[in-house]
């Protein structure tokens, strides 16, 4: 008789385990599943990585209008947002970036960077804004507000 | 409240360069929607620029400059550590006010 009842409330207590859990499940999953696509690109690489992904955020931005894109740069990544930096062909990154950023692309540059290879916050481009790490950057963006991750 | 704009003022030899990024639509009125319908005119109308509370900039903007516009002006006069203030003004009567120290 006892054991019926041990076995019973073992039973009543599992099935509200799985009834919370998937309450949870339940509650977490819109959160996850939809709003707007966030995207952190990181650039750390300089100018060659810089030309492939200003097609690649072109391309994105072509296919997914609503995206939102922060592009982190830091490291040799940043090359390509100082002012006058020219690609391989000698074309200057001003009007593409500009051009991004005008479609709600933001460009956020590693301020220890800067400090580390002695460049101005003033030499940058104007639509470059500058943050305190590169790496805290991409890291925060993924775990507090659900950016996915990609490096071209 | 619009979007802040990035203002930036370097001097050299006596002479003070200010670089403005403004955010702003700029809709001239001429552009349709999906749907057909025109999209009101919507741009900055007046930019001024001071510093030490003189005037040193102004501008009469109209449908036919970019979105986003780019300003770069130069004024003599100004002084390292000094304020330069820009404000715009859309027909609409929105106003945003931003300040740059002179480096």
């Amino acid at each position: 008789m006892r054991r019926a009842f041990f076995r019973a409330t073992a039973a009543l207590a599992a099935i509200g385990l799985t009834a919370k859990a998937a309450a949870q499940e339940k509650a977490s999953m819109p959160i996850l599943g939809k709003g707007r696509v966030k995207v952190v690109y990181q650039l750390s690489e300089g100018i060659d990585q810089a030309v492939r992904a200003m097609a690649n955020l072109r391309n994105h931005l072509n296919a997914a209008p609503d995206t939102k894109i922060v592009v982190v740069a830091f490291g040799y990544g940043i090359d390509f947002l100082v002012e006058g930096a020219k690609d391989s062909r000698g074309n200057t990154f001003e009007a593409p970036v500009a051009a991004l950023a005008s479609s709600g692309v933001e460009f956020r540059v590693c301020h220890n960077t800067l400090a580390a290879r002695h460049i101005s916050e003033q030499n940058l481009l104007m639509d470059a804004k500058v943050v305190p790490a590169g790496v805290v950057e991409v890291a925060r963006l993924q775990f507090d507000e659900g950016y996915a991750y990609l490096k071209p | 409240m619009a979007d802040p704009m990035r203002v930036r003022a370097t001097e050299n030899g006596g002479v003070v360069d200010v670089k403005i990024l403004m955010k702003h639509d700029m809709e001239t009125g001429q552009r349709k929607d999906a749907s057909g319908k025109t999209i009101p005119a919507w741009h900055i109308q007046t930019v001024i620029a001071t510093c030490k509370g003189k005037e040193v900039f102004h501008a009469q903007f109209g449908p036919a400059v970019s979105k986003d516009p780019f300003l770069n002006f130069k004024f003599k006069g100004g002084a390292k550590g000094d304020k330069v203030t820009v404000t715009w003004v859309d027909n609409r009567g929105d106003k945003r006010t931003d300040e740059a120290t002179i480096a």
